[in-house]
């Protein structure tokens, strides 16, 4: 009997606990929120996420619980995050592989599998040439490649990657062609091969060639941002010189299709006032890289354009495949 | 500066971060499957609210701590708990099995101080002049080095050559799986996402390594009954540390050039410094435990505090720069002080009865693999691996040369076809540096033969 008298009250509790439940839900979030990053850990964009996360848990008032998954080029986190239920403790970032995994047939989903939260950061591609090289602009440098069609040769990522994506859009615009070495290890090796002297030049963004830029080794010819990065306000962009080619790598954080607004809108905050934290801006500013604070919305229509855009220039390389 | 560096160092919250960093360096080493940078991005948001001297001392201590971590799993358990380590448990798990763990582990300690203090003034006095030089190797050289780290073939396989080349060729073939970083074509992955970023090398180690042996130990144990082990040998004799001595130096030499070079890393480094190592010793059986050189890549540590390692580093920041030099001669000391500490401690580990030991490796091998990339597809291609070292082991063929296909496979292919893409063939027969590589393998494979044929010579006389 009092067996049974437990159990009731058991019972009771536990109906209690479920109708109480959605008012807890309004204090989002009341308890520890997952972090998923398609890449390893130590990569770029986990220690730009460890920095970022780091301060944004301060103003969410909990642990952001960070989890590594690398695996194509972030297809492996994509596909996890866009599959997590929709209540804002699972989220994860992307790069500028969001826009091109669907067009290489790679996975069949995009940027609108998701509610993006915020754009956070931007590394455009640049263009860089050994400090002795012949050319000094980028105009000499692309009338020179005219003269010689496939002979000048310029480091790249592989294949597909946003890159040499870049390099390729120079190529398409002013019709011209290198000789592109691919590059297995990423855009990283780029810098240290024309410093080398192995390769005439290199397309890596300014965080990745640095080191060897601040060292004197290297010369940029320009960067492809629409404006002039901040930690390098003497390097003029692409657009200055009069070509008209813009190519960003961006990280957005992503949260599954349907997480209720407010939930975004909280995220957006939180993520916003990290942006501006003393050491998210100390940290960024040192290692090259621009900050920046998209909301949903400036995203969602960034990433609309950029799906058009890298669509198109698959297409033109021959690399456009529709996912299965 | 140096005294200002000195006094910066030498003040006993630093000298505690240093030997704390290292201790913890050691948990996460000796643990399979966390590796050196999965600490150090752990410790990562902590280091932050230090100033950066303090922070970059902290993780430099773990870093050295893990790089030598690796040793005691790799000695004790079979399972190189970090990529360097893998070398370590080539002949550190033999010695163990002979009940000198202590010896061992001791034996790693003096090596890996050695090597490291070492490696440390070396890049005192020749970082800047080395790193100029690393920007000679292009993808051509990279080739033939990888060829060169090939060449380790001779000295991994043991008696027989044939099966040794029969190893690295199923290393190499399961290297290729993977996306194709110059054709975009994904190739063995049969649709699959995990397979896209290519076979990790570090379940496959853990399995080949760690669960092969969990494998034939419980079908020993279940023949011959439960054995217990000896132990003996807990510490170093005289002659113990005069043989390293005379390996570690030639070793370590290699191992630092090797280790500055980008791309090429600690793991290659000390692949290649134990080949040396085991030709230049007299008994290569027993002896070769290799002379890390930690101290090269440690550079790369700094990346994560944004201070980018280069020439420029040495003329903006002299002073952190003796800091850190002087942080990691601490950090070596730290590493003997622990390692002396444990080798009398840690080898009763193995005095646990297997029935326990064996589960309990065995589940340290599904939570390493399945640590690196939290995937569970990891922990196949562990247990897979795992099976097949058993038989492969069974035909006599090292698990060291698969090991060795794997990590110099891509090496060997992206950077040829690199070539190739940029100027054809030709550089990896006529550059300079190729040339000397080139010769440096003759020798590496040819001596031991040569060495054999004298050998068979005298015997028939």
């Amino acid at each position: 009997m009092k067996f049974r008298k437990l159990t009731v009250l058991f019972a009771v509790l536990c109906i209690a606990a479920l109708l109480s439940a959605p008012t807890t839900a309004n204090a989002y979030p009341d308890r520890p929120i997952t972090y998923i990053i398609g890449w390893a850990t130590g990569g770029g964009s986990d220690l730009v996420s460890r920095v970022l996360c780091a301060e944004a848990e301060k103003h969410l008032g909990q642990p952001i619980v960070i989890v590594n998954r690398p695996g194509g080029s972030g297809a492996k986190a994509y596909v996890e995050i866009s599959q997590a239920r929709p209540d804002g403790y699972t989220i994860g970032n992307t790069t500028g592989t969001i826009s091109t995994h669907k067009f290489m047939g790679v996975i069949p989903i995009g940027h609108e599998a998701f509610e993006v939260v915020i754009t956070f950061n931007s590394d455009p591609g640049a263009l860089w040439v050994k400090k002795d090289a012949p050319w000094k602009t980028l105009e000499e440098f692309v009338e020179d490649a005219r003269k010689r069609p496939e002979e000048i040769v310029v480091a790249a990522s592989n294949p597909g990657s946003i890159t040499r994506l870049g390099l390729q859009l120079l190529e398409v615009k002013e019709d011209i062609k290198f000789r592109i070495a691919s590059q297995a290890g990423g855009e990283s090796a780029g810098p240290g091969l024309v410093a080398g002297g192995h390769v005439d030049a290199c397309q890596a963004a300014p965080v990745t060639a640095k080191s060897l830029y601040d060292a004197g080794e290297i010369r940029p010819l320009g960067v492809q941002s629409e404006v002039r990065v901040d930690a390098f306000p003497e390097i003029p962009t692409f657009m200055e010189q009069g070509y008209d080619v813009v190519m960003h790598n961006t990280r957005q954080i992503l949260a599954p299709k349907g997480t209720p607004k407010e939930v975004v809108d909280k995220l957006y905050q939180a993520f916003k006032a990290a942006t501006k934290s003393e050491t998210f801006v100390k940290f960024m500013n040192e290692s090259g890289s621009m900050i920046l604070d998209w909301d949903q919305q400036k995203s969602t229509e960034f990433l609309t354009a950029q799906d058009e855009q890298f669509k198109e220039l698959l297409q033109q390389v021959g690399l456009y495949k529709e996912a299965k | 500066m140096l005294l200002a560096a000195l006094e910066t160092v030498f003040t006993l919250k630093m000298i505690a971060l240093i030997f704390g960093g290292s201790a913890l360096g050691i948990i996460v080493g000796a643990l399979p499957g966390l590796s050196a940078t999965m600490g150090m991005a752990l410790m990562l948001p902590v280091t932050f609210y230090m100033p950066p001297s303090e922070g970059i001392l902290m993780l430099l201590g773990l870093y050295t701590g893990a790089v030598f971590g690796g040793a005691y799993s790799a000695i004790l358990l079979n399972i190189p708990g970090a990529p360097p380590s893998v070398m370590t448990s080539l002949d550190g798990y033999p010695m163990s099995q002979r009940g000198e763990a202590g010896r061992a582990i001791s034996l790693a300690t003096v090596g890996s101080t050695l090597g490291g203090i070492a490696g440390i003034i070396a890049l005192i006095i020749i970082a800047p002049i080395l790193a100029r030089f690393a920007l000679r190797f292009g993808p051509a050289e990279y080739t033939v080095l990888a060829v060169f780290g090939l060449s380790a073939i001779v000295a991994v396989s043991g008696k027989s050559l044939a099966r040794g080349f029969a190893g690295v060729s199923l290393g190499v073939l399961l290297s290729t799986v993977g996306m194709d970083h110059f054709t975009n074509i994904s190739r063995f992955t049969f649709g699959s996402i995990e397979l896209m970023s290519g076979i990790n090398f570090i379940p496959v180690v853990i399995g080949l390594f760690g669960l092969a042996e969990v494998i034939s130990q419980i079908l020993e144990t279940a023949k011959e009954g439960v054995i217990y082990k000896t132990i003996k040998h807990l510490f170093l004799s005289r002659s113990d540390f005069l043989k390293v001595l005379k390996g570690f130096l030639p070793a370590s030499f290699i191992g630092i050039v090797i280790g500055v070079l980008p791309g090429a890393g600690g793991t290659i480094a000390s692949i290649i410094s134990y080949n040396q190592a085991v030709q230049s010793s007299k008994e290569p059986e027993k002896l070769g435990v290799p002379g890390s050189s930690p101290a090269a890549i440690l550079l790369g540590a700094l990346l994560i505090h944004n201070l980018r390692p280069g020439p420029i580093l040495f003329t903006t920041q002299p002073m952190l720069i003796n800091t850190i030099f002087i942080g990691l001669m601490v950090a070596q000391f730290s590493l003997l002080l622990w390692g002396f500490a444990t080798a009398k401690i840690a080898p009763w580990i193995l005095a646990v009865r297997r029935e326990v030991m064996l589960p309990a490796i065995a589940l340290l091998c599904v939570v390493g693999s399945f640590a690196l990339k939290n995937s569970f597809f990891d922990v196949g291609i562990m247990l897979v691996s795992g099976i097949a070292g058993f038989f492969l082991n069974k035909l006599g063929v090292k698990p060291g040369t698969v090991i060795l296909g794997l990590i110099l496979g891509p090496m060997f292919e992206n950077n040829l076809r690199s070539t190739i893409e940029i100027s054809g063939i030709a550089p990896v027969f006529t550059s300079p540096i190729c040339i000397v590589l080139w010769i440096l393998t003759a020798i590496m494979i040819l001596y031991p033969i040569c060495r054999m044929l004298r050998l068979k010579k005298c015997e028939s006389e």
